[in-house]
């Protein structure tokens, strides 16, 4: 479709009638400030179109001029097909409308309506006026303002038709869309009927799982119900088996039988019980007879072997004491002879021991008098070198040449050598060549013949016999300071007494010899009075000399005390003490051999006196016991002889065997029920008689438990209730299983359907991306458009940057792709021969220089196949686009 | 003497494959009974020997318990004579011990009419002209012949013996040693009996000319052989061979069907074929085992026809159609759509379902199955 001319009358603010005309088949510009009316012009382009002449709706409403109550009036003029269409219509009062056709045909009121839409595929508009639903394709081309940012809308119904219809036209396959949502839709219904978004079940697909899993649990305790039952049953069964058994009259007929038996059988072995005790006892009493008679005799035969012993034992005693006695004399006879032994030997030790002691007094004082001596020695050696040592400090007197003193001097020397030459150097030479002895004299004194040479320092006169007198006068400046320096040493030297430095080097020597010789006899005197800390005696000459006085005041008085007028000599004091010594330890030897002896006698003595004791009381004892036995015997034979013994011995032996036959015999009759056997045969048999009672008792009081339980639980119909839950399980497990088979079948369809459409849309919406592509390419080089099932641009895929959200491009470039969207469609729309033209109102708005440059040649490349309009108020930038420019010119009457 | 033989009443069972058509079968055996009261009156009778499996379950619901009593008290003059069964042995918790507890309790109101044999010991019947051996199992799976007592019994000179048993015969079925309740083919002879009234087996079978099973008086599984019967037995004498003659008293057929299916001609032939099944379809009941494979159009119809159809008209339509393919044609694939994702997803599940291996087959031939009655709910195929 191509617009050419729009014609307005009484609509909104124009209430005079304005036209445009003229409008080329590409890019048209209309540009305006605000106010000046161009979406007025569009709202007027929405209306003649598609609201109904007759319309009262509000839209039409507002198509009246806001002052006055008047009918707008609309016309358009468009090619379509072949030849230009006029449409015309009045509305609000005594509306018409007329669509005049290229061949001149015209269609009045509704019919102009009906084939208006059918020419450009729209919907008829409702009592609320027209809808972006019955707008179809126009609604997503032609752009109001505010709106340019906004994506085409295709999802309505006449919209997505007419793109759909080019889509699959031009794909050249059926996409199926329509009725494969419904099928989708109907799948998902169905399989949102039996699960949750989660595929959790739900609804009775839900209420089947939950009572499986109730009857499950309902039917595991009946089971158990039932197998207790069946169990119960069981036990009941063999109950009153074993109950109907312990009740049986011939068991317990048999069962008293038995029992008197064993009671008959237990009085015959009491009755052979009390003959054999009978027997027994006689039988025992010829055994305590043989044993009376058998123990008198051995009484009589051990009495008589006890006094042949004791009689042995007593003279044996005897001999003991004889001999104890004879051995106790000896002893005492000895002991007296030890004791003079003893005393002799305790005097010759006491003298031995004086002798001795006195040999060590001897000894002591000759050992003081040695030490006193050689205290004395060291005294007179110590005195001596005291001596000395007052000569050497006189003499360190005289000499006065020191240390000190010799280095001064020293220095002093080496000065005035120091000062010598360097007034020699400084000297005058005077060579002498003297032919004649003391032809010349220097200074007085004649100069030797020969070449000698002589350096003066001082003026020198040379006396030349004959000739005269010559002074030599040296210039030397420093002359008297080397005299001086000369001059120190020699006071040095007169100080000391000495004429030279090597007389005071000879003094400085002997002085240091001195002081040697000093030191050393110090020395002597500390090493002769060291002192001695073990006798208390200090160092110094003055504590020997002490020492000394003392220790011959002591040494005098000891020789005094022994009697001594001369000590002998330390050997001969030696050997004397060694004599004593051994003179006392013979002596003391002797006396300890002594008293040994003495206390052997004396032990003896004690053991002769006990076994003299012990031997008397034996015998003694032995002669008691004899008399005693030899009573006993005579009182037994007294009252029965031994021949009588004898006799009554051999009757009661005679006795005993008889009864001992008789028992043997009882024994061999003797039956192996005997009564003890019999009691426990008896108190089983009641035992068993009582059991059973008890048995009895209690079998009776569980079968009536149990039949109490049966009767319960098998009244309750558990097994007709077990069938029909079974039943209802299987029949409810069966339903589940169809429930699961359907989800997996819707399951399978709708996945199968999804891919597939995914696949399909993707070949479906190439015609678009393809038309969008190479405008897209304009604004950015590279980039593709991804849409969605609602044919919108869902993301841009830049170079290096991958897929973009659309809503996250910015404004600008959001509404630039919109544009170049609707380009896109209305190309394809065009190219599969439906009316399509774009209308852009104050679009572009958010663009910058560049992008809107580029939009620009976008808009003129995009015009050579499609119808565009644009309206603007930036005339000065959309003067740069260029295109065929619309003027709103005014209708006159003439016009 | 006239008597009637039945057995295997099954009082009681549940029947699990028919959901709504449970109660119905589980109604009809308490009717059987009065049927059965009926043919007594009818055949003049009297005396009706039911050889055990009175109930289905050894501990029914009172109900259930009393159910059969209460049809048996209706028929005053017709003495039935009942003994337990494996499925019903008399056991401390079982029936019959709560019976006996009820008769007691109850004395008069307990319908005199009802005789439960509980003990293995002769008991004279019609008069005294014969004498009864009724055999008592006490256990649902006895290692020993209930009837095996009957050759010592002893019972007034010149009386029929009529023994009534609960068990197999080991010269049919199963003859493992093991088989509980086993009973000897030759009991008649060697415990001179005049006729051995047998229950346990489902359908009519006879033994021997002295001795036969009733079968159950209405069938209860689709595997029965010849039930649905009860025999009147007549006995001139204690030596005389009797004379059985069968009566229908089962209401409901069963049927048991192995259908292969590979077009519309089979479905119709199929249809054809329920359809003129003998007697009211409403008293038949059908397990269909259909193999085969068909195109989804075909399947459609199949269930339509067949699933839908027939199976309102039968009691009872126990489909078993795992053996029935999936056979999609490209005309199923053009009916779901010409062209687009739709068919897209339909080729692809048609692959997936003819595949030989793919184990989602099944799930994908339903699938399809279902996408071809989706679309062709919908507005049907988009056309070029």
């Amino acid at each position: 479709m191509k617009l050419r001319a729009l014609e307005l009358e009484q609509f909104r603010k124009f209430d005079r009638p304005v036209r445009i005309s003229g409008l080329s088949d590409g890019l048209n510009v209309l540009c305006g400030p605000n106010e000046f009316g161009k979406s007025t012009l569009l709202a007027a382009v929405r209306g003649v179109l598609f609201e109904r002449h007759s319309s009262k709706a509000e839209p039409v409403r507002k198509m009246q001029p806001l002052r006055g109550d008047a009918a707008p009036r609309l016309a358009m003029e468009f090619d379509l097909g072949q030849g230009c269409w006029r449409i015309e219509k009045r509305f609000m009062h005594k509306p018409w409308a007329r669509l005049t056709g290229p061949d001149g045909a015209s269609f009045e009121a509704d019919a102009a309506e009906e084939e208006l839409q059918r020419l450009l595929g729209f919907g008829a508009a409702g009592k609320k006026g027209a809808t972006a639903e019955q707008l179809g394709i126009w609604g997503a081309l032609w752009v109001s303002q505010r709106q340019s940012v906004e994506q085409p809308d295709f999802t309505s119904g006449l919209a997505r038709s007419a793109v759909s219809h080019c889509l699959d036209t031009e794909v050249g396959v059926l996409t199926g869309s329509e009725k494969g949502q419904l099928i989708l839709q109907a799948a998902k219904k169905q399989l949102a009927d039996l699960v949750d978004g989660n595929r959790k079940p739900k609804g009775r697909y839900k209420e089947v799982v939950g009572v499986i899993g109730e009857i499950s649990q309902r039917l595991a305790e009946l089971r158990e119900r039932e197998q207790r039952l069946a169990a119960d049953c069981e036990d009941f069964r063999r109950k009153s088996a074993l109950c109907r058994k312990a009740e049986d009259p011939e068991d317990a007929r048999q069962q008293q039988v038995k029992l008197s038996e064993a009671r008959r059988l237990r009085e015959a072995a009491q009755l052979f019980d009390q003959k054999r005790a009978a027997v027994a006892a006689q039988h025992a009493h010829a055994a305590s007879k043989v044993v009376d008679a058998e123990r008198e005799r051995d009484d009589r035969r051990n009495r008589r072997a006890n006094i042949a012993a004791k009689d042995g034992i007593r003279n044996e005693a005897d001999r003991t004491v004889k001999a104890a006695v004879n051995k106790a004399k000896e002893a005492q006879d000895a002991l007296a002879s030890y004791r003079s032994l003893e005393t002799a030997a305790r005097e010759r030790s006491t003298t031995a021991a004086d002798a001795l002691r006195k040999q060590w007094a001897i000894r002591d004082a000759v050992q003081t008098g040695s030490a006193l001596a050689a205290l004395k020695s060291s005294l007179d050696s110590a005195i001596r070198a005291q001596e000395g040592i007052a000569g050497f400090v006189a003499r360190l007197g005289d000499l006065k040449v020191d240390k000190d003193r010799i280095d001064e001097i020293r220095k002093a020397a080496r000065d005035r050598d120091a000062a010598h030459a360097q007034l020699q150097a400084q000297a005058t030479a005077i060579d002498f060549e003297v032919e004649a002895a003391r032809c010349v004299m220097m200074d007085g004194v004649a100069v030797a013949q020969g070449r000698t040479s002589v350096a003066v320092v001082t003026p020198t006169e040379l006396a030349l016999a004959g000739i005269g007198r010559i002074i030599v006068r040296p210039a030397i400046p420093d002359l008297q300071k080397l005299r001086k320096r000369s001059a120190g040493l020699d006071k040095l030297l007169e100080s000391v007494g000495c004429a030279s430095p090597e007389e005071a080097e000879q003094r400085y020597a002997e002085r240091a010899e001195a002081e040697s010789a000093l030191r050393n006899a110090r020395l002597d005197v500390e090493r002769l009075t060291p002192g001695d800390p073990s006798s208390d005696l200090k160092p110094g000459i003055e504590a020997l000399r002490e020492r000394v006085e003392v220790l011959s005041l002591q040494s005098a008085a000891s020789r005094r005390k022994l009697g001594l007028a001369e000590l002998p000599s330390r050997e001969l004091a030696a050997a004397a003490v060694a004599a004593a010594e051994e003179e006392d330890r013979a002596a003391r030897a002797e006396l300890t051999q002594v008293q040994a002896e003495m206390d052997a006698a004396v032990t003896a003595d004690s053991s002769a006196r006990s076994e003299l004791i012990r031997a008397e009381a034996t015998a003694k004892a032995a002669t008691a016991e004899i008399e005693r036995l030899t009573r006993e015997n005579a009182d037994a034979e007294s009252r029965e002889t031994d021949a009588t013994l004898a006799a009554r011995l051999a009757a009661a032996e005679a006795e005993r065997a008889t009864y001992a036959d008789a028992l043997a015999k009882l024994d061999e009759q003797r039956s192996p029920d005997t009564v003890e056997a019999m009691d426990l045969r008896i108190q089983r048999l009641e035992q068993v008689d009582q059991n059973r009672e008890n048995q009895i008792r209690k079998l009776r009081e569980e079968i009536i438990g149990l039949q109490t339980r049966i009767t319960q639980e098998g009244g309750a119909g558990l097994d007709e209730t077990i069938a029909l839950l079974e039943r209802d399980q299987e029949a409810l497990t069966q339903e589940r299983d169809a429930c699961e088979r359907e989800v997996r079948v819707l399951t399978l369809l709708i996945e199968t359907l999804t891919a597939a459409e995914r696949e399909t849309k993707a070949r479906y919406l190439a015609p678009v991306t393809r038309r969008v592509t190479p405008y897209l390419a304009r604004l950015f080089p590279g980039a593709e458009i991804t849409c969605d099932d609602d044919l919108r641009v869902t993301g841009i895929t830049r170079d290096g940057s991958g897929l973009q959200d659309f809503e996250r491009l910015s404004d600008g470039t959001q509404e630039q792709v919109a544009v170049l969207a609707r380009l896109a469609f209305a190309e394809m729309l065009n190219d599969q021969g439906k009316p399509a033209m774009v209308i852009l109102d104050d679009a572009l708005a958010w663009s910058d220089d560049d992008r809107i440059e580029r939009m620009f040649d976008v808009l003129t490349h995009a015009s050579a196949r499609i119808q565009i309009l644009v309206l603007s108020c930036r005339e000065d930038l959309f003067a740069r686009l260029g295109g065929h420019r619309l003027e709103l010119t005014r209708v006159t009457d003439a016009s | 003497m006239r008597f009637v033989h039945t057995a295997d009443w099954q009082i009681g069972k549940n029947f699990r494959f028919a959901d709504d058509a449970s109660q119905v079968l589980r109604d009809e055996r308490l009717e059987a009974i009065t049927r059965l009261g009926e043919l007594a009156r009818s055949q003049a009778a009297f005396d009706v020997l039911v050889a055990g499996d009175v109930f289905e379950v050894e501990t029914p619901s009172d109900r259930t318990l009393r159910q059969p009593i209460e049809r048996m008290r209706a028929f005053e003059g017709v003495r039935w004579h009942l003994v337990p069964g494996n499925h019903d042995p008399h056991t401390p918790s079982g029936p019959w011990e709560r019976l006996l507890r009820i008769a007691k309790r109850e004395r008069e109101q307990f319908p005199p009419n009802v005789h439960m044999h509980l003990t293995p010991e002769p008991v004279p019947i019609a008069d005294g002209s014969a004498c009864l051996l009724p055999s008592v199992l006490t256990r649902r799976h006895a290692a020993n012949d209930p009837t095996a007592w009957m050759d010592a019994a002893e019972t007034p000179e010149g009386a029929a013996r009529i023994g009534l048993a609960h068990g197999s015969i080991a010269s049919f079925g199963n003859d493992a040693a093991d088989t509980p309740n086993r009973i000897a083919p030759d009991r008649p002879s060697r415990a001179g009996l005049a006729y051995l009234a047998l229950g346990d087996w489902h359908g009519e079978k006879v033994i021997s000319d002295r001795c036969r099973y009733a079968g159950t008086p209405e069938i209860d599984d689709f595997s029965v052989v010849g039930g649905g019967l009860a025999l009147v037995v007549d006995i001139e004498s204690a030596h005389a061979p009797p004379v059985v003659t069968a009566h229908r008293i089962g209401r409901f057929s069963w049927h048991k069907l192995d259908v292969a299916v590979y077009g519309s001609q089979d479905i119709d032939s199929l249809e054809a074929r329920l359809r003129g099944l003998s007697g009211e379809l409403g008293t038949q009941l059908v397990w269909l085992r259909v193999t085969g494979a068909l195109s989804l159009d075909e399947r459609v119809e199949f269930d339509r026809r067949i699933r839908q159809g027939v199976g309102s008209a039968l009691r009872v339509l126990r489909l078993d159609d795992a053996g029935l393919l999936s056979r999609p044609t490209q005309a199923d694939l053009t009916s779901i759509d010409y062209a687009g994702f739709v068919r897209a997803a339909a080729d692809r599940l048609a692959a997936l379902a003819t595949s030989e291996t793919d184990p989602q087959r099944e799930i994908a031939a339903l699938a399809l199955q279902r996408l071809f009655v989706l679309a062709s709910q919908g507005s049907g195929a988009t056309r070029p």
